[in-house]
């Protein structure tokens, strides 16, 4: 596929939105709703997150102070286990893989929740993300979420956690020293396999040979 | 107790005993890290006083200990401590440490351990392995041989696959993280007195050979995997301080926010990385310095390196593009193989910071092969000389170290300094103003006291290269101001001096951090030394704050009042970290008891002011800059001077003083409280930091100062 035809709206969303339409017009939903069908199987009523992480994974240098803030900000205590961003690695290959939740356009942990405890939350940019009081705990989400590693995590406390986007400022991408995680807040990213979240930053940057010191626009030095 | 998981884990290998330590009953005390090191090595070994056991005795101990602000996300505070007896130190065995970074302290916090404390001997070799309260004691049999990373690579194999998926432990939690191993290499293992203990690719604790006393436990390596937490007071205060430090030194615009470059002083940039096969930059938990570069030249073996490892082994990589395309020295050019030689001593196990100064392979090409063809023949049989520079001879080279294949390989696997006397060769450290061993005890070069006398001073009265970029970083930084930014950084620093004393009235000043001639034999440099030997042990060594990373940060370059925030900054987060409510003068105060608390265990260990003096080519022989051998200088020859009314940083062309340098240690003594004619610590000095009992332990040996 192409650059230009990635920029576009993604076939699924289109033939959502198109079906979407049809739908409507010949009363399916009601009918869904008869028989015990509800907006898990017609998805489009989830409106879309409002942010989004993107990453670098090649700037990435592996030193999970991502995993630390988050935690401390979601938890108030440090563990890497419930960190909702995972930077999952083995370190003899140096392959690092930053794992963050991306706020899907269908979520599919949202829509297979039965107690709707993941949910969207409209006062916090439409995030998705978890209501603790209402979590079974049965890890339904965890066992839909289709990435390589499920950006949900399981407590002691037997119940899920999720990106909350940190009420508005990420706290992994504040504090990420590389900028390798970046918040952006718009139209969601290409939703199809990983080019619209894994981004190439690095190309934003600069090596001046002669002065050999990067060049970076703005940047202010005493 | 925050910030701490609230117990240290004792494994004794002879009775397979496995008990805990409460850590509460040192983290007041001793802060944590070295601090707490040295007091338990002090309850468990020295304080039985007279005969200290050998280091390599199983009674001796080697902790690894995690710092309070380990593992809580604070930017360049996780490295773990080493420490026990050492075997390293010349001529007698010395308490001493070495530090480490990685992600090994962390994962030690949430698994639920502050520390391990290793003492007697196995009979068959076994690792330990750790996952969250589970202590195992494994059998190592299969593992023993192996270089450390491909013993890490089998632990993972056998524990929890490393790789991106969730694991499951055995408790039922999930991780989706590596196994934290340290493990000894073949060096340690065969009990080489410089074996190091490596932990990922190449975060080593190289120096003092701490690899070979695990080895001598027949312990390989201790792994660790936990999915708890690390409890801090105040989660919402810390994340605030912590992004404020951050952005102190570190501006998010940079490309793998290091200082100056990533990849540990490298150039860096996308055409760099491809020429010298480097992935990315790898980072120690939380730390936006990256002084790691990742390289492609052994995959699958992490190859982490920085720039002391691969320095060693460019002199050698250049004799060979010299040989093999036949241009002058000057016009060589490196290849791989200096990056392949750096992950060699890695992979073997042996102490870099002595492999990347003068004496080290270019001494054997340049001095003892060439100068004594013969010679060399007869105590190295069989290496090839004619390949001097590629991967197969270092291989080859240090294969005959690591397994004492010939005289020259049994010399070296003594250490530098041991292995000089064997050779016969110690009096190159009379002659040869570039020889590489400064100190009385065989600490390696890092900066010569010829021109960093502070860095000279605070070697010389201690056990090891002191290693702490401090002062330098603080004259370092002073010189990065320009003008009229130094000259009010120069202000500055005697306001913060008189500000923050240590507890013994020892400061910071202009006058003492200026190293011109006529300057280096002052009390005020003396005052500096003392200081920054407290300050060091209670920020760099104890909490503890790597001075890789910048350490401490007196400056900025993006603040208008050019204040880096530190000690405030840095004491706020100890604060919301552990809840406390102390002061610097309180953690200084504990961080010159734990100066004075190796002071007095080193005694025991047979230390005494006569000893401690430079190698005579330091007081003999003149620093230069003009005279170059294999075309480059001498590693940290230049000192920070004021030349023109301006503070620069410049090549003196100098020697040591002799007087001037008895007549410094005399003030240092005086300054401590430490009886000036041996340099023994005084009843009096011991109980002024709280630590009393000591004396009568010193007392009891026949060496309590008077």
């Amino acid at each position: 596929m192409s650059d230009l035809e990635e920029k576009k709206i993604s076939r699924r969303r289109f033939i959502k939105g198109a079906s979407g339409a049809v739908a409507g017009a010949m009363g399916v939903t009601f009918v869904g709703h008869l028989f015990g069908l509800n907006e898990r199987v017609f998805a489009f009523s989830l409106p879309d997150s409002e942010g989004y992480l993107l990453v670098d994974d090649s700037l990435c240098q592996n030193c999970k102070k991502c995993m630390a803030v988050c935690s401390l900000y979601n938890e108030g205590e440090v563990n890497f286990s419930l960190s909702r961003i995972q930077i999952a690695d083995n370190p003899f290959y140096i392959d690092q893989t930053i794992g963050q939740c991306r706020q899907c356009v269908d979520a599919p942990c949202v829509e297979i929740c039965p107690t709707k405890a993941n949910h969207v939350d409209p006062k916090v940019l439409n995030r998705r993300t978890i209501d603790k009081e209402k979590c079974l705990g049965c890890r339904l989400c965890q066992e839909a979420c289709p990435f390589e590693f499920a950006r949900l995590q399981y407590g002691k406390d037997q119940k899920m956690r999720k990106c909350t986007l940190c009420d508005g400022e990420p706290q992994c991408a504040k504090n990420c020293p590389t900028t390798a995680i970046r918040f952006i807040k718009g139209p969601a990213p290409y939703q199809r396999g990983d080019s619209g979240y894994r981004v190439d930053f690095r190309s934003d940057f600069k090596y001046d040979w002669a002065r050999q010191k990067w060049d970076i626009p703005g940047e202010k030095l005493a | 107790m925050y910030g701490w998981a609230g117990k240290i884990l004792y494994v004794n290998l002879t009775s397979k005993e496995i008990s805990t330590i409460p850590t509460e009953k040192y983290a007041d005390q001793y802060i944590g890290g070295f601090g707490i090191g040295a007091a338990i090595y002090w309850d468990l070994v020295a304080s039985r006083g007279n005969p200290q056991p050998g280091a390599f005795d199983p009674s001796n101990i080697v902790s690894v200990m995690a710092g309070p602000l380990c593992g809580a996300g604070v930017p360049g505070a996780s490295r773990g401590d080493v420490s026990g007896r050492s075997p390293q130190p010349y001529p007698f065995e010395m308490f001493s440490r070495s530090s480490f970074g990685g992600h090994f302290t962390a994962m030690l916090k949430m698994a639920g351990w502050d520390g391990v404390v290793v003492q007697g001997r196995s009979e068959k070799p076994v690792y330990i392995y750790i996952e969250n309260s589970r202590v195992e004691i494994r059998d190592a049999e299969h593992l023993w041989g192996l270089f450390g990373q491909d013993a890490q690579l089998e632990i993972y194999k056998e524990t929890v696959p490393a790789g991106p998926s969730w694991k499951r432990l055995r408790d039922g939690t999930e991780t989706t993280q590596p196994i934290a191993i340290l493990a000894a290499g073949p060096a340690g293992e065969n009990l080489c007195r410089e074996g190091n203990l490596i932990h990922e690719g190449g975060h080593a604790a190289g120096q003092m050979g701490f690899g070979a006393v695990l080895g001598s436990k027949n312990c390989k390596a201790i792994g660790v995997i936990g999915t708890g937490s690390v409890k801090v007071a105040d989660p919402k205060k810390l994340l605030e301080l912590v992004h404020q430090r951050q952005q102190l030194w570190f501006r998010m615009e940079k490309p793998n926010g290091s200082i100056g470059s990533p990849y540990g002083g490298q150039p860096g940039g996308k055409e760099w990385e491809a020429a010298n096969k480097v992935r990315q930059g790898s980072g120690c938990h939380a730390c936006p310095r990256v002084c790691k570069g990742a390289f492609d030249t052994l995959p699958g073996q992490g190859s982490q390196m920085v720039c002391m490892g691969s320095y060693g082994y460019a002199k050698a990589d250049l004799e060979r593009d010299k040989r093999e395309r036949g241009v002058a020295f000057k016009d060589a050019r490196v290849s791989d193989a200096m990056y392949y030689g750096a992950q060699a001593l890695n992979r073997y196990g042996l102490n870099s910071a002595y492999w990347a100064k003068d004496l080290d392979y270019n001494w054997i090409y340049n001095t003892f092969y060439m100068e004594e063809p013969e010679e060399f023949a007869r105590v190295a049989p069989g290496l090839d000389m004619t390949t001097y520079g590629t991967k197969d001879w270092i291989d080859t080279f240090l294969d005959m170290i690591v397994h004492r294949k010939n005289p020259l390989g049994k010399a070296l696997a003594e250490g530098w300094r041991r292995g000089l006397d064997i050779l016969g060769k110690a009096d190159v450290l009379e002659r040869n103003w570039r020889a590489a061993l400064p100190w009385w005890h065989g600490a390696p070069h890092h900066r010569d006291p010829r021109a960093q006398y502070h860095w000279g001073i605070q070697t010389l009265l201690w056990n090891r290269d002191h290693d702490k970029h401090n002062p330098e970083s603080l004259q370092g930084m002073i010189v990065s101001f320009k003008d009229a930014k130094q000259k009010r950084a120069m202000e500055l620093i005697d306001q913060l001096g008189q500000k923050y004393p240590s507890t013994n009235g020892t400061t910071v000043s202009m006058k003492g951090l200026t190293a011109n001639d006529e300057n280096l034999y002052t009390k005020e440099l003396t005052s500096t030394c003392v200081y920054h030997r407290h300050l060091n042990q209670a920020f760099l060594e104890c909490l503890p704050l790597c001075c890789t990373l910048g350490n401490p940060m007196w400056f900025s370059p993006y603040t208008e009042d050019q204040l880096g925030g530190f000690p405030d900054l840095e004491v706020q987060i100890y604060n919301a970290v552990t809840g406390r409510n102390e002061t610097f003068a309180d953690l200084i105060h504990k961080g010159r008891r734990v100066a004075y608390l190796t002071r007095a265990i080193n005694v025991l260990d047979g230390v005494h002011r006569d000893l401690e003096v430079f190698s005579p080519y330091q007081y003999d022989t003149r620093l230069s800059k003009d005279v170059k051998v294999g075309d480059h200088q001498v590693m940290g020859g230049t000192a920070f001077m004021m030349v023109d009314g301006k503070f620069v940083r410049t090549w003196p062309n100098r020697s040591i003083d002799r007087a001037g340098t008895e007549q410094v240690k005399t003030w240092y003594f005086e300054m401590e409280g430490w009886d000036s004619e041996t340099g023994w610590p005084t009843r009096r000095s011991l109980e002024a930091v709280g630590i009393g009992d000591v004396a009568d332990v010193l007392k009891q040996a026949g060496k309590l100062g008077g």
